[in-house]
C-alpha cells in the first residue's frame, strides 16, 4: 500500500542546513498498524508530514495505493489527502469555533457531500467514538481525551484507508491515552485501516503490530510483533532509544 | 530594557510592524498634506490680497469717483505716511491684430500709477524697463498677445486710437490678473499698467486721481488718519481702511472643511488599523502576557510594554510620514491651485501642519491603543493558559438601544437629524451586519466556503462591521454630495434667478444719473431699469477687522427681481425693512458676525462707527463675500453722498439680452465696466459644476480606496489570527481555491454590507436633507451614475483587498501554520 524509497528531506534555518531524513526506505502493507518511534529530532514527524503530503521531499519517492504523491501538485495532494488519508494530531487541531459535529463533518462539507450523508456519517462516527450527545458542544467544552476522539472521528469521516497519527496520546493522561489507543486498535481491526502512528511513548507503540525506529534520519530497526516476545521487543527498543 | 523589549517585539513580526507603520504613515501624511494645504491656501489668499492692494493700510477715495491729484502730494506731508501712490483705472479696447474677436474680448482695464518705484507695488520685472514710456503687461497676457518689449500696440480710447509700445513685461500678479485665454476674455478684462500722467493725458483727466493708497508707519494709525483728514480737508473725499481678510472675497471654508474631512477620515482609518493590529498582537501574545502576570507583572507594567511599542512605532511612523506628507501636500496644492485657472505662485506653509501632525501622530495611536492595551492588562490568566477561546461577541444591548434612540432622533425634521442618523447607524451597524450575515449564511447558493466566511465574520463582527461602516459612510457621502450636484445642475437657472436682480447687471465707470436711467430704458428691448449703490465698509469683529459690501435696495424692485432670498417664504413675508431701520445680512456675513436677529452690527463708514439693527439673514449669489442689504433711504443716511454705479435691467422680450449687451457696449464702450447677462452667468456656472463634481467623484474614489486599505488590514488580521485554523483546514480538507473562496467571500461580504447600508444611508440622508433643507433648489434626486460607480468600486475594492490576505493564507507554510499560536 505504501512504498517509500530513498526519502530525503533537508531544512535550512538561518545559514545552517539540517539533513533531517537521509534516505528512508520502507514498505507498509494494507491493514498494518505501524508505530514510528525515535528520539526528538530524529525525523519521525517529518516522515509523517511527507507521507501525508503536508510537505515535499527533496529526494526519493512516496507511493500510496499506486499513486506517487511526491509528484502531485498542491491541489492534487490536498484532494488525495482528503479522500485517502485521515490525519490525527498531537494537539487535536480542532477548529475551535465549530461544534463537534461540524468539526467531524468538515472534510465532507469541503468535499461537497450531501447533507443527509454528512449527518448520517457524523452520527455513526460519534457513536463509534462514544461521543453521542456531544454534537453541539464546542471543543473547549470537552476534555483532552474527548477532543482527540473528535479528531479521530474527523479523520475517519471520508472513510480513508490510511490514518496518519502524530503523537495522538502525547497530550493525554494514561487513562485517556489508553482509550484513544484502544479506539485506534478497534478501528484498525474492524475497518482494516492502515495506521501509521508517530510516538515516543513505548506504551503507545506496544499497540502497534510493527515498530519502525528512526534515528538520525535513517531507519535504525523495523520490528514486527510476533518476531519475539513483547517484552523482548520493548526491551530491544528501549535499549536502542537510549543508546 | 523596556525599549529593547519593545524593539525586539516589533522586529519579530516584521509584516505586522510594517502594516502598522503604513497605517500611521497614511494617517500622519494625509493630515500633514491637508493641514498644510489649508494653511498654504489661506496664506496664498492673503498674499494675493496684499499684492492686489500693495499691502496698503489706508486708501483715499472720492464720492464723486475722481478727485484732485494734489491730495496725493498732501499725503506726503503728513507725518507717519511712509509712502503713497495715486492711481486711476480706465476702460479701453486693445487691438493686437488678432482677427475674429468680439468687442468684449478686447476690453482692457488700464491702471495709471503715479510711480513704479513705490513700496506699495510689488512687480517682478521680467523684461524691459518699468519707468519707460508705454504699457506694462503681465507675462501671461504678453504671451497670449504674442508681444515682446518694444512691440507697438494700438489702444482704442474715447478720443480715438493711440499707439504705444510695450515698455516692460512683469511677472503675473493679482493686480494685473487678466484672462488666461481669448475665450476667457469674454468674461474678464485684460489688465495693463502705465504711467499716471499718460493715462491722464489719454483720458483728459489732468491733475486728477481716482484713489490714493498709503502705507503708514506703525505708530499711531488714529493720529495719522486724523492728520490726513485735517490736511486734505475735502468733504468729497474720504479715508477707508484697507482690510486684508482672506475670507472677504472668497468662500473657501467649504473646501477647507472638505479637506479636513478627508484628512480626518484617513487619520481615523489609520487609528482603526492600529487598533486592529494591536488587538491581534495581544491575542497572539496572550500566553506570554499570562505568564508575565503569573510571575508578578502588574497590569500597568503590561500596559507600559505595549504603549512603549506603540510610541516607538508612532515616532518611526511620523519620521517617515513627514517627508511623504510634504510630497503629498505639494501634489494636492498644485492640483488645487491649478483648478482655479489662474497662475499661482506659492510656497508651501506647514508650521501648523508640522506641529499638529506630530501631535496627532503621537496622540491618536496612543488613544487607539488604549482599548486593546487595557484588554491585555486584564487578561484572565487561567482562561488564557488553559486556552479557553473567547466567547462569540454578543450584541451590546445598550448600544442597540442607544442606536434605536439615535435613529429616532434622526427622523425628526431638523438639520441636525442627519448626524443623529449617522450616529444611530454607527451604533446599530454590528447588529445590522450580524443579521445580514446570518441571513446570507442560510442561503443555499453560498456554499460551504461561504458559510465558513460568514462564521468567520460573525466571530470578528465588531472589527468587520467597523470596516464596512467606513465604506458605507464613504458611499453615503458620495451619493449625498452627488445628489446635491444633480439638484444644482437641474436648477442652476432657477438658483441664479433668485438673486440676480434682473436680466442684465451693469457696472459703470461714471455714476448713473436719472437721465442715464431714462436713456437705458429707451434702449430697444429693455423693459425696466434700476440703479443702485454699493460700498465697502469696515466691520470690527472681536478679533479682526473685516470688510462688508453694503448694497442699497428698493423693496419694490427687490420684490419682483430679488437680489437676495430668504430661507423660507414665511420669513420673506414677516421681515420687512422695518421702515428702513434695519439691515439684512447675507448668510456668510451673518454666520461670521455670530449675533442674533434684533442685535446691532457695528460698521465703520468714513471712519465713523454706525450701529445697524440686524433684522434678518438672507441668501445671495450676488456677492461672493460678506454682503449687507439696506433699504435705499437708510443707505443714504449711512453713506451720505454715495452715487449709483450699478444698474439692473430687465428685458421685455426673451433672448434679447445679448443684443442689448452688444448695443450698450457699442453706445457706451468706455463707460461700461462690466456687463453680464443672467444667461451668461447660468452658462458659466453650468460649465463650472462638472469640474467640481469630478473633484468630488475623485474624492469618493479615494475614500473608497482608503476603505479598501482598511479591509486589507482587517482581513489580514483575521487571517493572521486564524492561521492555525486555516492550516488545519488545509491539512484535513480544504484546497487552495477553497481557502481563496472563503477569504474572498469574507471581503465581498464586508463590501456588500458597506455598499447596501451605504446606499440605504445615502437614500435616507438625501431624503432627510430634502425635507429639512431650507434651500428649495435641493430636490430628492438619486444619482444613478454615482450609485453604479459606488457598487462597482465597492465590490472591486473589497475583492482586491481580500486577495492579499487570501494569498498569504494559502502561501503560508502548512507545517508552520499548524504550529501557529
Amino acid at each position: 500500500m505504501i512504498h517509500v524509497q530513498n526519502l530525503e528531506k533537508n531544512y535550512t534555518i538561518g545559514t545552517k542546513s539540517y539533513n533531517v531524513l537521509k534516505g528512508v526506505d520502507f514498505k507498509a502493507e494494507e491493514g498494518e498498524f505501524i508505530a514510528v518511534m525515535g528520539p526528538s529530532g530524529s525525523g519521525k514527524s517529518t516522515l509523517l508530514n511527507l507521507l501525508g503530503g503536508l510537505d515535499q521531499p527533496d529526494n526519493g519517492s512516496i507511493t500510496i495505493n499506486d499513486e506517487s504523491i511526491h509528484t502531485m501538485s498542491e491541489k492534487q495532494r490536498t484532494l488525495f489527502r482528503r479522500e485517502q488519508i485521515g490525519f490525527i494530531f498531537q494537539n487535536y487541531q480542532l477548529l475551535p469555533n465549530l461544534t463537534v459535529e461540524e468539526n467531524v463533518g468538515f472534510p465532507m462539507h469541503a468535499a461537497s457531500k450531501k447533507r443527509t450523508d454528512i449527518h448520517q456519517t457524523v452520527s455513526n462516527l460519534l457513536n463509534a467514538v462514544s461521543l453521542t450527545g456531544k454534537e453541539k458542544n464546542y471543543p473547549s467544552q470537552l476534555s483532552g481525551g474527548q477532543q482527540q476522539r473528535v479528531a479521530i472521528a474527523r479523520a475517519l469521516s471520508m472513510d480513508p484507508p490510511l490514518i496518519l497519527a502524530d503523537e495522538p496520546t502525547g497530550n493525554l493522561d494514561r487513562k485517556s491515552g489508553t482509550e484513544v489507543l484502544r479506539l485506534l486498535t478497534t478501528l484498525h481491526q474492524e475497518k482494516k485501516l492502515t495506521i501509521i502512528m508517530v510516538t515516543h511513548d513505548v506504551y503507545a507503540a506496544s499497540y502497534a503490530d510493527r515498530i519502525i525506529l528512526i534515528k538520525d534520519g535513517l531507519i535504525e530497526s523495523d520490528i514486527r510483533q510476533g518476531e519475539g516476545a513483547n517484552t523482548d521487543v520493548m526491551a530491544n527498543i528501549l535499549a536502542k532509544l537510549n543508546s | 530594557m523596556l525599549w529593547q523589549t519593545s524593539w525586539r517585539n516589533l522586529t519579530r513580526k516584521k509584516v505586522r510592524t510594517l502594516l502598522t507603520l503604513l497605517a500611521i504613515i497614511l494617517g500622519v501624511s494625509s493630515m500633514f498634506a491637508v493641514i498644510s494645504t489649508v494653511e498654504t491656501a489661506q496664506d496664498v489668499t492673503t498674499k494675493r490680497l496684499e499684492l492686489y492692494t500693495g499691502n496698503a493700510d489706508y486708501s483715499i477715495l472720492s464720492r464723486e469717483n475722481l478727485f484732485a491729484e494734489d491730495v496725493l502730494a498732501k499725503t506726503k506731508d503728513v507725518d507717519g505716511v511712509k509712502s503713497s501712490l495715486g492711481l486711476i483705472h480706465k476702460q479701453a479696447y486693445v487691438d493686437t491684430g488678432q482677427e475674429g474677436l468680439d468687442q468684449d474680448q478686447t476690453r482692457i482695464r488700464l491702471t495709471g500709477l503715479s510711480s513704479f518705484n513705490s513700496e506699495l507695488l510689488s512687480l517682478t520685472n521680467v523684461d524691459g524697463e518699468l519707468n519707460k514710456e508705454g504699457v506694462i503687461l503681465p507675462k501671461s497676457t504678453a504671451a497670449i498677445w504674442n508681444l515682446s518689449v518694444g512691440d507697438s500696440i494700438d489702444v482704442n480710447l474715447p478720443e480715438g486710437k493711440k499707439q504705444t509700445t510695450v515698455a516692460a513685461i512683469v511677472g503675473d500678479t493679482p493686480l494685473l490678473e487678466g484672462p488666461t485665454s481669448w475665450e476667457d476674455a469674454k468674461n474678464k478684462s485684460w489688465r495693463a499698467l502705465l504711467p499716471l500722467d499718460t493715462l491722464q493725458e489719454w483720458y483728459s483727466l489732468e491733475d486728477q486721481v481716482q484713489e490714493v493708497r498709503m502705507k503708514f508707519d506703525k505708530k499711531s494709525t488714529d493720529q495719522i488718519v486724523s492728520d490726513l483728514e485735517r490736511t486734505i480737508s475735502d468733504d468729497n473725499v474720504y479715508l477707508q481702511e484697507v482690510v486684508l481678510d482672506e475670507k472677504q472675497s472668497n468662500q473657501l471654508e467649504e473646501l477647507y472643511l472638505m479637506l479636513y474631512v478627508i484628512g480626518g477620515l484617513a487619520m481615523f482609518i489609520s487609528a482603526f488599523i492600529l487598533y486592529n493590529t494591536l488587538y491581534v498582537t495581544i491575542v497572539e501574545r496572550k500566553n506570554e502576557i499570562a505568564v508575565m502576570k503569573t510571575i508578578g507583572y502588574t497590569p500597568s507594567q503590561i500596559k507600559k510594554i505595549f504603549l512603549t511599542e506603540v510610541l516607538t512605532l508612532s515616532v518611526m511612523g511620523i519620521l517617515i510620514a513627514l517627508p511623504i506628507g510634504f510630497g503629498l501636500g505639494s501634489l494636492l496644492q498644485t492640483g488645487l491651485f491649478s483648478s482655479f485657472q489662474t497662475d499661482f505662485d506659492f510656497s508651501m506653509k506647514y508650521q501648523w501642519a508640522l506641529l499638529l501632525s506630530i501631535a496627532l501622530g503621537l496622540l491618536i495611536p496612543l488613544v487607539a491603543s488604549l482599548l486593546p492595551v487595557t484588554h491585555a492588562s486584564r487578561l484572565d490568566i487561567i482562561k488564557t493558559l488553559k486556552n479557553i477561546p473567547e466567547s462569540k461577541p454578543k450584541t451590546n444591548k445598550l448600544r442597540v438601544v442607544l442606536g434605536v434612540i439615535m435613529l429616532g432622533f434622526g427622523l425628526i425634521d431638523h438639520a441636525l437629524s442627519i448626524f443623529f442618523l449617522f450616529f444611530g447607524f454607527a451604533l446599530l451597524f454590528p447588529t445590522l451586519m450580524k443579521y445580514t450575515i446570518s441571513s446570507i449564511k442560510r442561503m443555499p447558493f453560498i456554499g460551504f466556503e461561504g458559510k465558513m466566511a460568514c462564521n468567520n465574520l460573525l466571530l470578528t463582527l465588531n472589527r468587520s462591521a467597523n470596516m464596512a461602516l467606513i465604506l458605507a459612510f464613504a458611499i453615503c457621502l458620495g451619493l449625498f454630495v452627488s445628489s446635491i450636484f444633480t439638484s444644482l445642475e437641474n436648477n442652476t437657472k432657477k438658483d441664479i434667478a433668485r438673486s440676480f436682480g434682473g436680466d442684465i447687471q451693469v457696472t459703470t465707470e461714471q455714476e448713473i444719473t436719472e437721465q442715464d436711467v431714462k436713456e437705458l430704458k429707451n434702449v430697444r428691448g429693455v423693459d425696466d431699469v434700476y440703479s443702485y449703490q454699493e460700498t465697502d465698509v469696515t466691520w470690527d469683529t472681536d478679533d479682526t477687522t473685516r470688510q462688508i459690501k453694503m448694497v442699497s435696495v428698493d423693496p419694490e424692485w427687490n420684490e419682483k427681481h430679488p437680489l437676495f432670498y430668504f430661507d423660507t417664504e414665511q420669513e420673506k413675508t414677516s421681515i420687512a425693512f422695518e421702515n428702513g431701520k434695519g439691515v439684512l445680512l447675507g448668510s456668510f456675513a451673518f454666520d461670521e458676525w455670530g449675533g442674533k436677529v434684533g442685535e446691532d452690527i457695528k460698521v465703520r463708514v468714513n471712519n465713523e462707527v454706525q450701529s445697524l439693527k440686524v433684522i434678518g439673514k438672507v441668501n445671495t449669489n450676488h456677492h461672493g463675500g460678506y454682503a449687507a442689504f439696506l433699504e435705499n433711504d437708510r443707505y443714504d443716511t449711512i453713506v451720505p453722498g454715495s452715487q449709483p454705479y450699478h444698474a439692473l435691467l430687465t428685458v421685455s422680450e426673451e433672448g434679447a439680452e445679448n443684443r442689448i449687451k452688444n448695443d450698450l457696449l457699442a453706445t457706451s464702450p468706455f463707460n461700461i465696466l462690466e456687463i453680464q447677462t443672467m444667461r451668461e452667468e447660468v452658462i458659466k456656472q453650468e460649465r463650472a459644476l462638472p469640474g467640481v463634481r469630478a473633484l468630488f467623484n475623485g474624492l469618493l474614489f479615494i475614500t473608497i480606496l482608503v476603505s479598501g486599505i482598511g479591509i486589507v488590514n482587517t482581513l489580514l488580521m483575521n487571517v493572521m489570527e486564524r492561521m492555525r485554523e486555516l492550516g488545519v483546514m488545509r491539512a484535513v480538507a480544504f484546497t487552495s481555491s477553497q481557502i481563496y473562496k472563503t477569504i474572498l467571500t469574507e471581503g465581498l461580504l464586508i463590501g456588500i454590507n458597506g455598499i447596501v447600508f451605504g446606499i440605504i444611508m445615502g437614500v435616507i440622508t438625501i431624503y432627510l436633507n430634502t425635507l429639512t433643507t431650507k434651500d428649495e433648489m435641493i430636490e430628492f434626486t438619486m444619482p444613478f451614475s454615482t450609485l453604479l460607480v459606488s457598487i462597482l468600486m465597492g465590490v472591486i475594492v473589497s475583492l482586491l483587498a481580500a486577495y492579499l490576505p487570501a494569498r498569504k493564507a494559502v502561501k503560508y507554510d502548512l507545517q508552520q501554520a499548524l504550529k501557529h499560536e
